[in-house]
């Protein structure tokens, strides 16, 4: 456990990554606006026009709570590696925000991301799993960061679907990581936690149903990638892909059903449609993906906001057993 | 209902990637172990593949699963709606 002086340095360094986000989405979103670099809320019966790539404010506000954190703890590689991870797969999502990627092209440019994880050797080649204990993969673990990292990015941004689908998921899934983090005594990887926690609530506020700002892939890149090197760099792996299910199954299902990798715009056959009287409900076509979301509806038709409550809900139930996952995993 | 049958997906693919992937390593450990280590690079590539060949399995259960669901469940609303 750690002791009173750090979780209170850990938690200023969220409120100042809460603080920056809060603070810089309005600005920015007005001058997205004023831009026209907009996306149309497409399960809204008027579609309104809503200001895109507003995760660039989760990104500024987590290289300030980062920062802070630097001056305060002093200098280390984790934070460095952390802020790069991020950073890449930022840029990647504004790239694929301003000129869309190809299904193929996306996640082999967000290997990228985790080449300062690598550069850095922020890694311990050990992933620890319950009742075994460490697991040497020495040669192979670098590796299989250079696929963890698009696999978390990517299946974050397949569930920003919906007004603050991702931003409450992840927002829930931070803190069970910072949680389990402190537990741990691993102040620094804690710490990231923390940041990327206050940055997604602030963006949580502007996000939630009706959302007044998209993250775009910008967004929903970067704060994957995230939490894919808060795993990496704070060894939790097998806690991070429990508590990361229901997204996993959202992506596996997903990719499963189509049978290739794709893009939403691609898939001609729509998994969901938007009832006349502003519900959401699950069509009967074979050939769409069946999805999260096509199960949360399969029982029948329900508001955006209820399917985003119902995600919460298995999110933390996710996040429980990521909880009694690290349990096993120290006992 | 619906809370029920998504939880218990959840609960399902959670407890199985927790009991699976001890169960995948304590095999993969048991079937390749690290006395061969002259040839480490070759148990290693050999140990992941066969983990991720576990994994992929579950993953394809918790698929079929979610496809019968979610077909069960359509196709009940469609009677009722007729």
């Amino acid at each position: 456990m750690l002791d009173v002086f750090t979780v209170g340095t850990a938690l200023t360094v969220s409120v100042v990554a809460f603080a920056v986000t809060y603070l810089t989405i309005p600005p920015l979103a007005s001058w997205l606006k004023h831009r026209g670099i907009v996306g149309i809320d497409v399960h809204k019966l008027d579609g309104p026009k809503i200001p895109q790539m507003c995760g660039l404010s989760v990104i500024a506000g987590l290289a300030a709570g980062l920062f802070s954190l630097e001056l305060v703890a002093g200098h280390s590689p984790d934070i460095v590696a952390f802020l790069g991870t991020v950073v890449i797969a930022g840029i990647i999502g504004v790239v694929d925000d301003v000129r869309p990627l190809s299904s193929k092209l996306k996640p082999a440019l967000t290997m990228l991301a985790a080449v300062p994880i690598l550069l850095l050797g922020t890694y311990d080649p050990h992933p620890i799993f319950p009742l075994i204990g460490a697991f040497r993969l020495t040669i192979l673990y670098p590796m299989l960061i250079l696929v963890a990292i698009p696999v978390t990015a990517n299946a974050v941004n397949m569930l920003d679907v919906f007004n603050g689908s991702m931003s409450g998921t992840l927002m829930i899934v931070s803190l069970t990581l910072a949680g389990v983090l402190a537990f741990a005594g691993k102040a620094t990887a804690m710490g990231l936690a923390l940041a990327l926690s206050g940055s997604l609530f602030a963006f949580y506020l502007f996000n939630r149903y009706p959302a007044r700002v998209f993250g775009g892939d910008a967004g929903s890149l970067a704060c994957g990638a995230a939490v894919g090197a808060v795993a990496i760099i704070g060894r939790v792996e097998l806690v991070t892909v429990v508590a990361l299910v229901p997204y996993i199954m959202n992506a596996f299902y997903g990719l499963a059903s189509v049978g290739r990798l794709y893009e939403r715009r691609e898939i001609k056959p729509r998994p969901v449609k938007l009832r006349n009287d502003g519900l959401l409900e699950a069509t009967a076509e074979r050939g769409a993906p069946v999805t999260l979301t096509r199960l949360i509806l399969a029982e029948g038709p329900m508001s955006e906001r209820r399917i985003v409550s119902l995600m919460q809900v298995l999110t933390a139930l996710s996040c429980a057993l990521a909880i009694f996952a690290f349990f096993l995993v120290e006992a | 209902m619906r809370i029920v049958a998504l939880s218990a997906l959840a609960i399902f693919v959670s407890l199985s990637v927790i009991f699976g992937v001890s169960l995948i390593v304590r095999a993969t450990i048991f079937m390749l172990p690290y006395s061969m280590t002259e040839f480490r690079m070759v148990v290693e590539v050999l140990r992941v593949l066969l983990a991720l060949a576990l994994a992929y399995s579950w993953l394809r259960v918790g698929k079929a699963l979610a496809d019968w669901y979610f077909w069960r469940s359509v196709s009940f609303r469609g009677r009722d709606e007729s």
